[in-house]
This record gives structure tokens, sequence and C-alpha cells, in this order.
């Protein structure tokens, strides 16, 4: 008990965390404008006249046309957070909207956004603002050198987990003596300059493979360990580099280069932010105020929920173990884990309704419902599919005038390489099944034997 | 069949792994072949013989006579064939100009056409026209009457007539005209320098619209809306060559037969076989229940072909008195969805969604 309190009261350079907060907020900043820029706010919340929701959030719907004000609005908030201005609000801001346009439609779901949103409610409480901000400036009172060092490590700790989490994650026969998903991704860029003729070798799959799986699993502890941590860096550079070469991924190689950042020794830092002395005026040097007395109520709060957020991170993506079969292929606890580009899933749905007074049935063109980026992600996930089937009852009963319409998927997926194979029994009527945590019995089994096609 | 043996050997070698000799797919030589020996060949051939299909129109429009009559139905025939081979390219300049929708959108609407037709009023520039214009409008005009001695009066006894199928003809000449020249003059050599993986290279595109294509026109525009599949009753007036009758079907086989030479890489005038869809599978040695996934799907296509033909001649007549077999053509048709859309587009590493959006 003695060594945790005297951990939680040693202390640290702010340097580190600020540099952070104000890279991470330009490159949020940056992501939004080429959402805006790219068209996708229209195409992705606007056009669709459907959503599929997060289970309990199905109340968080795209506003329309004031979806747009809401980008501006995070988009505001992400300057205000990078400049560290009004920072408990505006931090608090970022983290809302943020999190509100990620959950509006689970069709763009990806781990690097669910990352964004975790760190920014940490950040929610962790003091970033007390040098080089425009908060240091307005009240030079609030500005302060120091901070604990649980502030910063909670930051580091849960970043090291993502890698952690995300290696063990590629820890799997498909992965590592298969080389998938890799070797069905690779030779898609035979194009690529100079590396494009390596791409359909399979012992490039094989040596990336081995190789990222090594690097998750190893960068966490390298990055820790202060001899070693501009070399990690660097390998964090060639590795998230090589991924913006390879693969269209996003803002996520920069999002987690930036993160790298957090674990530079802070007179690196302090050097770097000398240049946005600007921002703080002189209130920026070091060490002029000793933090707040470590056992505040606050602090203690603090400390309690940011525990609860780490915990929760540890144990949330095992949830998978509860549900039997082959995680990849039901997807029951695979999302918010940090399995990131492990598997290579395609499938196709057709939907046929059945109105039984009338002994009619017919096929679903999804298109009339569904852009072809929700057709493609609604085919092989288990939730998606049955969000779905719940929908075209509902609309086909408003169509028809009458309830009691069944609905039925003939549903193919492949995986990793695998032909396609049955994915949904195809004799259930999934308006009878409901959304939850409850397994879903109604998936085939991926070693069923495969008949017909 | 040497494609398939040649990708056979292929990827035999591959799979014997780990030396830097084996081959990558070219997929600049690809892209010149299907350029060079299938799609610019079946633009030409098409707008040829649209080109003569205006000529005979023009002629008969001048002295309406029944020799000129069957020879502007001929043409008419000859030309939505060759139609077929080229609908499944909607790339490039048939997609910027809006071929598809100036020429193959049916069922067209009768009341609204000669509403047209009698008041002289109508841009075939605009969206709302395209169910009154194109080969469908043509088939209606050629072929809507009892007889050809009715229709031949008709035009012999209306100019108004006349002039909406002398202006049907046109228009559908200038716009293929367009496309065809583009292809040859500039686009052949974009489509061609495009060689990359991304949503935007020719190889994404132009899979993705093979089988976009394959879904939703062949599947489901010829067989499965009039077979009653997405309505839950039939609906015969929805087919294909509705007024020519006896077309609907020929068009349906030879569509059916332009996806599965396309998917094969066999060229144009039927010579010659090189790369193609199936051919990149089996390089990538791809299998699927113990043979080439090509070969499953080739068969697919062959098996759908043999439950077509057993239809009557007029696709119309089938869904009214025997829609079982429509159906079952249909089941056979749908068989091929999931091996194009998921099992190849996932080896060849080609994204369905047609969107750059990203992935992680």
């Amino acid at each position: 008990m003695n060594q945790v309190a005297d951990y939680l009261k040693k202390e640290a350079d702010a340097y580190p965390l600020a540099s952070f907060r104000l890279l991470f907020g330009l490159a949020i900043f940056g992501t939004l404008v080429r959402f805006w820029w790219n068209g996708w706010i229209e195409k992705l919340y606007i056009d669709p006249s459907f959503h599929f929701t997060y289970y309990g959030f199905e109340w968080v719907q795209p506003l329309g046309s004031a979806t747009y004000l809401l980008f501006l609005f995070c988009g505001l908030c992400a300057l205000f957070f990078a400049l560290g201005l009004f920072y408990r609000i505006s931090s608090s801001g970022l983290f809302l909207s943020f999190t509100y346009i990620e959950l509006m439609d689970k069709t763009t779901y990806l781990n690097h956004y669910y990352f964004v949103s975790v760190v920014l409610l940490m950040m929610i409480f962790l003091p970033a603002h007390t040098v080089c901000s425009l908060d240091a400036r307005r009240s030079p009172s609030a500005g302060r050198g120091i901070i604990f060092k649980w502030q910063v490590d909670c930051l580091k700790f849960f970043v090291s987990t993502v890698y952690f989490y995300a290696g063990l994650a590629k820890l799997n026969p498909d992965w590592l003596l298969e080389a998938q998903p890799l070797v069905t991704w690779l030779p898609g860029r035979v194009d690529l300059p100079i590396l494009g003729r390596f791409m359909e070798q399979s012992w490039v799959a094989y040596l990336f493979s081995w190789g990222g799986a090594a690097y998750d699993l190893v960068i966490p502890f390298l990055l820790w360990r202060k001899e070693a941590v501009y070399y990690a860096f660097i390998g964090v550079c060639v590795f998230h580099v090589l991924t913006i070469i390879l693969f269209p991924i996003g803002v996520f190689p920069w999002v987690m280069i930036i993160s790298a950042v957090l674990f530079f020794p802070s007179r690196m830092h302090e050097k770097n932010l000398t240049r946005f002395r600007w921002l703080s005026g002189d209130v920026g040097t070091k060490g002029f105020t000793r933090p707040i007395k470590a056992f505040s109520w606050r602090m203690r709060s603090t400390v309690i929920v940011l525990s609860i957020i780490l915990l929760f991170q540890i144990l949330f993506p095992f949830r998978y173990l509860y549900y039997p079969g082959n995680l990849f292929w039901h997807e029951q606890g695979f999302r918010f884990g940090w399995r990131v580009m492990v598997m290579e899933k395609a499938g196709y749905a057709q939907f046929i309704v059945k109105d039984i007074s009338s002994q009619e049935e017919w096929f679903v063109q999804n298109s009339d419902h569904l852009t072809p980026f929700q057709e493609k992600q609604m085919s092989f996930q288990p939730d998606f599919i049955l969000e779905y089937a719940h929908y075209l009852k509902e609309f086909y009963e408003r169509s028809k005038g009458h309830n009691g319409l069944e609905v039925y998927v003939d549903s193919y997926v492949a995986l990793n390489g695998s032909s396609s194979r049955p994915y949904v029994k195809s004799d259930v009527d999934l308006t009878k099944c409901q959304r939850g945590w409850r397994h879903k019995d109604w998936i085939l089994d991926f070693d069923a034997p495969v008949y017909g096609l | 069949m040497a494609a398939l043996l040649m990708g056979a050997a292929f990827s035999c070698q591959d799979s014997s792994d780990g030396n830097l000799t084996s081959d990558n797919y070219d997929r600049t030589h690809l892209l010149t072949y299907w350029a060079d020996s299938v799609i610019v060949p079946g633009f030409s051939d098409y707008g040829q013989r649209i080109d003569s299909l205006h000529l005979s129109v023009t002629d008969f429009t001048q002295s309406p006579t029944t020799n000129g009559l069957i020879r502007v139905q001929r043409a008419f025939a000859s030309a939505y064939t060759a139609w077929q081979d080229v609908s499944l390219f909607d790339i490039g300049p048939a997609d910027a100009k809006l071929l598809h929708n100036h020429t193959n959108v049916y069922p067209t609407d009768t009341i609204e056409l000669k509403e047209a037709l009698m008041n002289s009023v109508y841009s075939f520039d605009l969206p709302s026209t395209y169910d009154i214009q194109g080969l469908p409008a043509l088939d209606f005009m050629l072929f809507g009457r009892e007889s050809l001695t009715k229709t031949l009066q008709l035009f012999q006894n209306s100019s108004a007539h006349r002039q909406y199928l002398e202006e049907l003809s046109s228009y559908l000449n200038m716009k293929t005209q367009d496309v065809v020249n583009e292809w040859v003059s500039s686009y052949r050599y974009d489509f061609i320098a495009r060689s990359g993986s991304s949503a935007s290279g020719s190889v994404n595109k132009l899979a993705n619209g093979f089988v976009y294509h394959y879904e939703k026109e062949l599947r489901a525009g010829k067989v499965g809306i009039p077979a009653g599949v997405f309505s839950g009753s039939p609906l015969p007036n929805r087919v294909e060559a509705l007024y020519s009758d006896t077309l609907s079907k020929v068009l349906l086989l030879r569509s059916i037969d332009a996806h599965k030479r396309f998917f094969e890489g066999i060229s144009h005038d039927r010579t010659t076989n090189g790369p193609s869809l199936g051919p990149y599978l089996d390089h990538l040695g791809k299998m699927r229940n113990g043979k080439l996934l090509s070969s499953a799907i080739n068969d697919q296509f062959l098996i759908a072909t043999q439950h077509v033909l057993t239809l009557s001649m007029s696709m119309r007549e089938a869904v009214e008195s025997n829609n079982v077999s429509m159906l079952s053509s249909f089941d056979e048709l749908q068989k091929n969805v999931p091996l194009l859309k998921v099992d190849m587009m996932q080896t060849l590493n080609i994204r369905i969604d047609y969107v750059d959006a990203d992935g992680d």
C-alpha cells in the first residue's frame, strides 16, 4: 500500500503530456478536415437512409445536415484542445462530439477511432494544459511545470496495452502458419515501386506476419526503457510508414507515431516546445509551481476513474472467451479488442422476406436500402445482419400495411483465404432473434461441413 | 483452355515458394489485352451495328417500305445483341456519358413515350426521358403492333412516328459513337496507365463493374425481376426486349456468354485466349473444394446457360406459363454471385465497396 502511495506522489515533467496534447489535437483536427474534404460526411452519415447502431446506443443518430455542425464543433474543440484553451471544456467537448460521431454508424468502426475516443476520455482527467498552452497564458497561476508521474504513465500504459493486445491477436495459426491475411493482401500491391515485385513472394508475407507480431509484442517494452526509446521510436516510424505504403489505413499510423512521443524523456519535449513559447508566454518554465496536494479528494477520484478505465481496457477484450467457436468467424467479442488487420473477411447476404398470410416471398435488393459500403460491412458481421433483418421487417410491414413478416438470409462468408461457405442458418427467422450479449446460436459453425455451394 | 493450363503451371510454380523467380501477374499486360482485344473491338463492333441501324432507320423514314422495315428490325436485333457484349464495361466514357441510361432502361414507359411523340416535346438529355429512349423504346416502336403490316401502316401514315424513330436512332448513335471514339482516341491509354490497385485502378473498376453488372443487370434485371423474385409475384412485362419477344432469350444467352468470355479471357473475335479474371485466379492458385475456383465459376456459367436453354423462346411466355424454370434459371445464376463477389474479389484483393474508405 505504501508503495502505491509513494508511486502516486512521484513527480514528472509536464512537457511530454503537453507535446502529446498539441500533436494529438492537431492530428484529430486533420482527420476531421480530411473527412469533410473527401465528402465522407455526406456519403457516410447523410446519404444512407438507414444506419447501423451500437447495442445500447440506438439513440445516437446522424443529425441530417446539422451533422456538418457537429463536425465543425468537433473540429473547433480539437483546435482549442491542441492549443490548450479552456482545456477542461474543450477536452470534454472533443471527447463527446468525437465519440458521438463514431457511434452514429458502426459501419465506419475502426480500432483507431476507438483508440482516439479512449485517449480523449482519459485526457479530460489529465493536466495536459499546464504548460505550453493558452490556458497557462490566460491565468499564470494555473501553469505548472510539474505534474504527477502517473498522469503520464496511465496514457503510456494504455498505448502499451493496445500494442500488446494487437500482438496477442496475431498469435493464431492463420497469421503465423499461413501468413493470412497478408498473403492475400500483399499480392494486390505488385504495382508499388521497388517493393512491388516482392509482394507476391510468400516469404515476404511470412516475414511481415512474424515481424508484425513481434513488433507489437515487444515495442511497448522497448518504449518504456530509457536507453532504448530512440531506437524504439525509429522502429515505430518504420513500421507505421510501411503500413501507410501498403494499406489504406487512414490516420492510424500517425496517431500511433504521435503516441510514441509520450515515451520521450522530458528534456527533449522541453527543447521542442520552446518554439511554442508564444503559446503560453514565459510561464512555460519548469518547476515554478509545485503540484497540488497528492491526496486531495479530486486527485483520489481521478485516480479511481482512470484505474477503472484501464481495468476495463485490460478485461473487455477478453469477453470473447465467453462465446464458443471461432472468434474471427462469429465476431462475438471481436470489436474493441485491438484486433487490427488480423483477418480478411468478405461475405454475401441475400435476404428473403416471407409473408405468411399471402404465401408470398421475395428477395431483397440490398442496394435499395444500403450504401455499397454498408452492404459490404453488413454481409459478414452477424450483428449487422440481425439489425438489418429487423429493419427489413419494419420497412416491408410499413409498405405492406400488415404485420407478421418473416426475414431469412442466405449468406456466404469467406475468411482468410478459405472458400466462401454458408454463414447464417438459412431456416432461422431472424426477426425472432434479439440483439444483445447472448451467444448468437443462429450462426453456423466455421467447421460445419460445406454443403450446397 | 490453354490459359487455364498456363495458369495452373504458374500456380504450381508459386506453391514451390521462397524463390525470387515466381512471376507477378502483369497488370499492364492484362489491361492492354482487355482494351485491345476485348473492350475496344467490342465497342467498335457495337458502334458499327448502331450506325447501320441508324442508316436503315434513315432510309426507312424517308421511304417506309416493308423491306425497309424488315431491314430496320434486323439491324435492331443485331445491335441489341451486340450491346450485351459491351454493357458490362460500364466504366470510363460509357460511365461518364451514362451510356447505359441512354441505351437500355426498360421497361419503356409507353404512355409517356406516346405523349412525347405526339407533342414533340422531349429532350433525350434529361434523366426523365431515360425510359422513353434507347433500345427498349426502339423495341416498342418497331415491334409494338400486332403485325408487320400494322407497324408499316403506322409509319406510313404518321410523320410524328417517323420523326420519333429517326430521333431515337440518331441520338443513340451519337451517344454510342461518342463513347467508341473516346475509347479509341484517349481512354484506352488512360485505362492501361491506371494499373494500380487503388479503387480508381482499372482492374479494380472493371472487376467491380463486371460483378455489379452480373448481379444487377443479368441476374436481377433479365431474370429475377420478371420472374417475381424481388416482388413476390411474376412481372412478365419487365422482360428485356418485351415487344420483339423471342429476342429476349437470345439477349439473355448472349449476356451470360459475354460475362463468361470476359471472365475466361476470350477475345472479342473469339480467336484468342488471354489474361483475365479467371486466369488471374489460376495464377494465384485459388482452389475451391478441390478444383480451381475459375473452373467452379465457369461450370456455374455453363449450368446456368443450360437452364436458360430450356426456357421458351419468349421470356414473357416463360414467366407466364412456366415460371418454375425461370426461377431455377435464377437460382443457377444466383449461385455464381457469392463465387464472384466474395471468393474472386477476395482472392484478387479487390475491394467491393467502390469507396476509398479507410481500413484498419
